[in-house]
């Protein structure tokens, strides 16, 4: 066969292929997003501990836990103060959270904040750690969103070692997209494609997650 | 006589099925060229990333504040985008724009509010807004909020598109995250008339510590570049974004969550 004729070929297998993808793009899609979700079923614990960001769902999902009794506590982490909140246009992330949680039913008092100027997922798993220490014998539950999940799992995994059998995850819903369509909105390419990324470079830099 | 054609090979093996040594020269030529590549690359990365990377990032810069210094149709006109904590320092240059530069106004959209904001957690970004303007000295008559119910980009630059056409004598220039501006002036020349978008400029505007210039070497620099990147392809690619659901209901998943507690299945 002529080297035209090869590349003819290879070029129509090649459309084939990508037209057959995008053709199946409802189908292959979802499981990009599912996959990213490890979220578990809500089980009873002594605290919730809500992850920074997202504050439209994760807040509202760890107050659900606690009004019916599937934690006790909630536990937020201090967060890092954004330009805006040092401007004073927006209150810091934990005690957007925090009132939320309060508007929702749950007790002041139960509201625990650890940490100092937390800005991103390590952080957070380390303050848990800090916690975990002093209080070695509680469930925690985590929430975050559920494309968070893997990542989150995977970093409160190799911070708290041995203690990770303590905690669990449960998954609260994107607010700004569906993860069955995720790629029909900016955000949730953004969400979806960015958290890859970010595990491609955890793989890279601290090994497999 | 050559030894290395696949005719040599035949005549020494004394067959007529091609060699397995020439089929393993070929892969070698071209492992070969490969790793030459890689290698030219990987010089060329490590002496010139910085222009290669600020070139990356300035695709998604577009800033037309130049046309503030027109002597002719400057614009008349800002549009705040809240929302968008990247786009730091946008009220305080808003408000020297219009002690320096005339601008008698000031325009701020009205966004469908999030849970968050629906449960009193923070305000509602138009007033956030309004009040941030306000302290940075900006008069309140100046301010005006424009109507609607926008659940994202899109949305909001449709909910000005009537505003602008009952108002011909407005330019308008839009103040925005520097690494979001392209994807902004994307959105705008995607959903206003021609004529309309004709009347809009675009403020990228520059933050020291994150911009196309030094974006590598911060976590914070690295994140803004691959989201608004990520964003940028997606509008590119898919033209108009579906608006977000925001139909989740919290009340919703807490009864969910009593229920399935009732039955036993938690």
């Amino acid at each position: 066969m002529s080297t035209g004729r090869r590349y003819c070929w290879r070029m129509m297998i090649l459309v084939c292929l990508v037209g057959g993808l995008y053709a199946a793009r409802g189908v292959l899609l979802p499981p990009v997003a599912h996959w990213l979700d490890v979220g578990q079923q809500p089980r009873v614990s002594d605290y919730v501990m809500v992850l920074g960001g997202e504050e439209n769902t994760r807040p509202f999902v760890a107050a659900a836990l606690v009004n019916t009794g599937l934690a006790k506590k909630a536990l937020l982490t201090h967060a890092k103060p954004s330009a805006d909140t040092l401007s004073g246009i927006r209150p810091p992330i934990h005690e957007i959270n925090r009132h939320i949680l309060v508007q929702r039913g749950v007790a002041p008092r139960d509201i625990l904040i650890l940490g100092h100027q937390i800005a991103h997922t390590h952080g957070e798993a380390e303050a848990l750690a800090t916690f975990l220490a002093a209080s070695p014998e509680v469930r925690v539950t985590i929430v975050t969103s559920n494309y968070h999940t893997r990542r989150a799992r995977w970093v409160f995994a190799q911070v708290l070692g041995e203690r990770s059998h303590q905690i669990s995850f449960v998954s609260a819903p994107a607010y700004d997209f569906r993860t069955d369509e995720w790629w029909h909105i900016d955000k949730g390419v953004r969400a979806v494609v960015a958290e890859y990324l970010k595990l491609a470079f955890y793989l890279v830099h601290y090994g497999r997650p | 006589m050559a030894t290395d054609t696949p005719e040599a090979d035949r005549s020494v093996t004394g067959d007529d099925t091609p060699s397995r040594s020439v089929w393993w020269k070929r892969l070698l030529r071209r492992v070969v060229r490969l790793a030459a590549i890689l290698v030219a690359l990987t010089v060329c990365l490590a002496f010139f990333h910085k222009p290669i990377l600020r070139g990356l990032a300035s695709i998604l810069v577009v800033d037309e504040s130049s046309s503030l210094g027109e002597s002719v149709s400057p614009p008349n006109c800002i549009l705040v985008v809240e929302g968008d904590a990247n786009a730091v320092g946008r009220h305080d240059e808003a408000a020297r724009l219009c002690r320096e530069n005339g601008v008698r106004r000031i325009v701020l959209i009205r966004f469908s509010p999030e849970p968050e904001v629906r449960s009193g957690a923070i305000l509602p970004r138009h007033t956030r807004g309004r009040r941030a303007l306000a302290s940075a000295g900006v008069p309140t008559e100046t301010i005006e909020v424009i109507p609607g119910n926008a659940r994202n980009t899109w949305e909001a630059v449709r909910q000005l598109q009537p505003w602008l056409k009952h108002r011909p004598e407005t330019r308008l220039l839009v103040l925005v995250d520097r690494l979001r501006s392209r994807h902004q002036r994307t959105v705008f020349d995607s959903v206003l008339e021609p004529s309309v978008a004709a009347r809009v400029s675009v403020y990228g505007l520059k933050e020291p510590r994150c911009n196309e210039a030094n974006w590598w070497k911060s976590r914070r620099g690295v994140r803004s570049v691959m989201v608004a990147g990520l964003e940028l392809m997606h509008a590119w690619c898919f033209g108009e974004s579906r608006p977000n659901p925001s139909d989740w209901d919290p009340d919703d998943y807490e009864r969910t969550l009593r229920e399935a507690i009732d039955k036993g299945s938690l």
